[in-house]
């Protein structure tokens, strides 16, 4: 499957979990604002047709948001503290199953590892990016950025 | 007809959402269990008396798929039935999954009603909760 269609299906992909389990709206942008401060990264393997890695960055603060959110209660309550690394793990999780049968269809046979996730420098999240196959920018209307991207051999070279 | 469920997932926030969508979704639950992987599972399941399992497949030390095949060899687990409650939609992997003896397969992200169509469909409109070991 070509890049642009992996970016299709992935922004296709991370809107509709974003809204059905976390209830967040949000829209892709070409031109996203800059991560201030550290970027929570979540990182997912897969193994099929194709092989290669899924990977999601939003701020730490926007996480704790979507814990709150993924758990029905609001960013103060106990429940949903320090859960940001959690939210962000489950989030790409979803996406990835969902992501699978969109970019190779339903019968295709693929494994998908164990979400890792890590903060890392802003800095460091960008020199990441530099070599991403597939990337989508989404902005959430509080103006949150959430990125979500692919390594793949099918669509190296190409970015979205 | 209240139950006693175990709950299996490494995501803390997964296992929220399971016993909330659970408590939503009108099943009468006795107990509620939980545990984060497929060797906290077996550990539960030989010592409380267990109806139904909801368990995640992709989690470290035993996956999900590996504890349907321990509880498969068992002879006090292997009528348990468990309902797997993944991120993964593909269709093979639920028909791979279906042969090895999980009862039904709830995809995330999930509703409540997913968990009272499944309990109805596993346990039955009119199974009674099981009596503790």
């Amino acid at each position: 499957m070509p890049a642009e269609t992996h970016a299709e299906a992935l922004e296709k992909v991370l809107t509709r979990i974003l809204e059905d389990a976390a209830f967040v709206f949000a829209e892709s942008t070409p031109q996203p604002p800059r991560f201030e401060g550290a970027v929570l990264v979540a990182r997912l393997s897969y193994a099929g047709p194709e092989t290669g890695e899924m990977q999601i960055g939003i701020n730490p603060a926007f996480a704790g948001m979507l814990a709150a959110n993924l758990l029905g209660t609001e960013p103060g309550d106990p429940l949903a503290q320090n859960r940001g690394f959690d939210a962000v793990g489950e989030l790409l999780n979803m996406v990835g199953g969902m992501l699978v049968p969109e970019m190779f269809g339903p019968a295709a046979a693929c494994r998908l590892g164990v979400p890792k996730v890590a903060e890392v420098s802003r800095e460091e999240y960008e020199s990441r990016l530099a070599g991403m196959s597939c990337r989508v920018s989404l902005i959430e209307e509080s103006g949150q950025r959430i990125d979500a991207c692919l390594f793949s051999d099918a669509c190296k070279g190409m970015n979205s | 007809m209240s139950y006693n469920v175990l709950v299996v997932d490494d995501s803390a926030i997964i296992r929220t959402m399971v016993k909330r969508s659970i408590a939503m979704s009108g099943i009468e639950v006795r107990e509620i269990h939980e545990a984060s992987n497929g060797v906290e599972a077996l550990q539960v399941l030989n010592s409380q008396w267990i109806d139904i399992v909801f368990a995640d497949l992709n989690m470290p030390e035993m996956t999900g798929s590996e504890l349907v095949a321990k509880m498969a060899e068992d002879g006090m687990l292997v009528s348990v039935p468990v309902v797997i409650v993944s991120s993964e939609h593909s269709q093979a992997r639920i028909d791979e999954l279906t042969e090895r003896g999980i009862r039904a397969y709830i995809k995330k992200p999930f509703r409540p009603e997913n968990f009272r169509e499944v309990v109805t469909q596993v346990l039955g409109p009119g199974k009674e909760g099981g009596n503790a070991r």
